[in-house]
């Protein structure tokens, strides 16, 4: 009884903020909460996607045909913004190739692929970290030789993450388990079934990052997550703060500002502000990571949509090809036309079903005709004004939209284009049904270019001025050098006039000089 | 009376300086007046180079941007830069309230962004390229083989007509661009229902 005492007399939600515009699409996320989170058969292929974080690829260190035992390094990082390729299984290294990604499908990336043997022969398992006595810099090394990458969506390196934080004072970790978009529920699910560890990771990310406090964010409407965390905080120095569930709450800074009240300027980091901002996924994974000592090598991932027999949310090794899971759970062909990954706000339509799971893959959705009809035709726009009522960073949508449309990247830049955050509210709320947040990509696109043609421009233009300069200095020193010249062979006319004998004498001087200087060259004159 | 005249030269003495010291202050704010206008006519120079492309290429017939600038302050045409193309022109137009015109034929016609690459096995090392390109993106040494630094290449192809064995072809480039994003199909050519500004 006494855990119940403890549950009312401590205060462990937070007070929350409300924040401008949202919206409140239907959540069609119950179909694939109703069981718990199965794992998944081996595929007969493993697609892995070698794109890093910063669009560059990661360095392929097996060559083809090799076989890799499970939790072996295939590729290697190029930058920092990449984390080391595990095998997720043991298996047959059958292609190094070029294919289309399952994320925007218009650039090709380079994948490696596994053909698995079934054997699952492991190489022996590093170290687990004691997280009770481990230092801070042990932690940082460890999650990112684990490679724990961030599960929200983006799959930022978790441990880049930290080493900033140690750079600023960090005063909250807030942890992330808001999960607005429709249909995704793997972070739910996850909290639902394993909030001890959830917690636990938790407690000490938070002395990795020398936190001051630690906040775990979930929205109002996830019941039994929040019943679940809430248990598992007790007698933790952990809080809970309940925000109001409508879309994008679980944005970075729309989550931020609704839990601190702070805003975060466009352009500025939430670590800047002294936050941190983990995913209930990430702190998940680097959890289990650094318990068990293997390295991160599955994902939670939603496989949701009605064409599906079995919407569930399974535990997948990055690389199973999209097609094997929706064959899996049952795909019903007739009713599905399109298959999107991510969620229906900001996913993409996925080109080519052979693609894996990458960190980024938080949801499959399978659609079918009535929940995802084709896109209407654009209307004009009438200037209804609910595009700015629903964007949460309070931008004028329908001004940008005509920019955008126009091109008018100065117009653009000053009705501050890049604070959009893409969450494609504007486009959901539009009676006109205009694609607005495509528009607004295509401008931050034309935007970025602008600024690298710019860049470009002005370091033209001083190349240019610093050769006019040197040309110039070059020139001058020719006709000083010839001034100079002229001036004093004047010099010699002009002071010494010579009397005739002396001028006899210099001339005689002059030809014996001569004909030394020919007899000293042909020798052979002299004896003549 | 007496000593009303006795003063007389002191008072014209300093009425003189007076009007000295007028005259002196009335120079100096004419000398910055001036100075202010041509700083001013400076920054419309900078504001109409800062427009160009800033390719060098001299098919405007001066010899780089920021000369043909200073020319448009001077009255030239507008439509003189074929790297800039429409965009460019529509710019110049709207900074100058005049009319936007097609580009001039007679100065070229724009082309895709490319870069000059030097086919090295085949240069002879003669730097005529070298002191031909008006950004100093080209790099080697007599008899040595040369190479353009593709980063600082402007794509005038000044250095191509000096190459006494045509060893130097240009490549198209892809523009800068990190994403790939592109505006929904449904849109005709944005650039001529360019909007003015405001």
């Amino acid at each position: 009884m006494s855990w119940f005492t403890k549950l009312l007399s401590t205060d462990s939600s937070v007070r929350t903020y409300s924040t401008p515009g949202g919206i409140k699409p239907k959540r069609y996320k119950s179909a694939s909460l109703r069981s718990r989170i199965m794992p998944m058969p081996l595929p007969k292929q493993l697609v892995l996607d070698l794109r890093q974080y910063d669009g560059l690829y990661l360095k392929p260190c097996v060559e083809l045909g090799e076989s890799v035992k499970k939790y072996q390094i295939i590729a290697d990082p190029c930058s920092p913004f990449g984390l080391p390729m595990y095998a997720p299984t043991s298996g047959l290294i059958t292609a190094i190739e070029t294919q289309l990604p399952s994320n925007k499908a218009y650039l090709q990336t380079p994948h490696l692929i596994i053909e698995p043997d079934g054997l699952e022969t492991e190489l022996s398992a590093r170290a687990a970290t004691d997280l009770e006595t481990a230092s801070q810099s042990d932690i940082i090394s460890a999650v990112e030789t684990f490679a724990i990458g961030g599960l929200g969506g983006a799959g930022f390196p978790t441990a880049l993450k930290l080493k900033q934080s140690l750079k600023s004072d960090v005063k909250t970790l807030l942890i992330n388990g808001a999960e607005c978009e429709p249909f995704i529920s793997c972070d739910e699910a996850l909290m639902r079934e394993h909030a001890d560890e959830i917690v636990a990771g938790c407690l000490f990310l938070t002395k990795a990052a020398k936190a001051a406090t630690c906040v775990i964010a979930i929205e109002s409407h996830k019941k039994e997550a929040i019943k679940a965390i809430k248990h598992a905080i007790i007698g933790q120095d952990i809080k809970l703060a309940i925000v109001a569930s409508k879309y994008p709450a679980g944005s970075e800074k729309q989550l931020i500002q609704s839990v601190t009240g702070k805003k975060i300027p466009a352009g500025s980091k939430p670590i800047d502000a002294g936050i941190l901002v983990l995913n209930v996924g990430t702190v998940y994974s680097a959890y289990t990571s650094l318990t068990t000592g293997q390295p991160n090598i599955t994902r939670i991932t939603t496989l949701s949509g009605k064409p599906l027999r079995t919407p569930k949310n399974f535990e997948v090794l990055y690389g199973t090809p999209i097609s094997f899971l929706l064959e899996i759970c049952g795909v019903e062909k007739s009713e599905h036309t399109q298959t999107i990954i991510g969620g229906p706000l900001m996913g993409a339509p996925l080109q080519n079903g052979n693609a894996g799971i990458t960190r980024a893959s938080n949801c499959i959705i399978a659609a079918d005709v009535k929940t995802f009809p084709e896109a209407a035709a654009e209307l004009a726009c009438i200037r209804c004004g609910f595009c700015a009522d629903a964007c949460p960073v309070k931008l004028l949508p329908q001004q940008l939209y005509s920019f955008a449309r126009s091109q008018n990247l100065e117009q653009l830049q000053s009705y501050q284009l890049n604070a959009c955050i893409e969450c494609g509210a504007c486009s959901y709320v539009c009676p006109s049904k205009i694609p607005l947040v495509d528009y607004f990509k295509a401008g931050k696109a034309a935007l970025a270019e602008n600024a690298i043609k710019t860049a470009q421009s002005a370091e033209w233009q001083k190349r240019f001025q610093s050769r006019q300069i040197r040309l110039k200095t070059e020139k001058d020193a020719v006709l000083n050098k010839r001034k100079i010249k002229t001036l004093k062979s004047n010099d010699r006319v002009a002071t010494a006039p010579m009397s005739r004998a002396a001028a006899q004498s210099e001339i005689a001087a002059a030809v014996a000089r001569v004909r030394k200087k020919k007899n000293k060259f042909n020798p052979a004159k002299e004896t003549d | 009376m007496e000593t009303a005249i006795a003063s007389m030269p002191v008072t014209s003495f300093l009425v003189a300086i007076a009007l000295l010291l007028t005259l002196f202050l009335l120079t100096l704010k004419l000398i910055t007046a001036a100075k202010k206008k041509r700083r001013k006519q400076r920054s419309l120079i900078d504001l109409i180079n800062s427009t160009l492309p800033q390719t060098q290429c001299g098919q405007c017939g001066y010899e780089g941007c920021r000369p043909y600038a200073r020319a448009i302050t001077q009255g030239e045409a507008i439509n003189r830069c074929p790297p800039g193309g429409s965009a460019t022109i529509i710019k110049l137009a709207n900074l100058l309230n005049e009319a936007p015109l097609p580009v001039n034929p007679a100065n070229g016609i724009t082309q895709p962004f490319s870069v000059a690459y030097i086919r090295e096995d085949e240069c002879i090392g003669c730097t005529k390229c070298i002191r031909a390109c008006p950004v100093d993106a080209i790099v080697g040494g007599p008899k040595l083989m040369h190479t353009v630094m593709v980063s600082q290449c402007t794509g005038c192809d000044l250095c191509l007509e000096p190459c006494p064995v045509d060893c130097i072809d240009m490549v198209e480039v892809a523009a800068p661009s990190s994403q790939a994003w592109q505006l929904p199909t449904r849109i005709a050519n944005p650039l001529i229902s360019l909007e003015a500004t405001q």
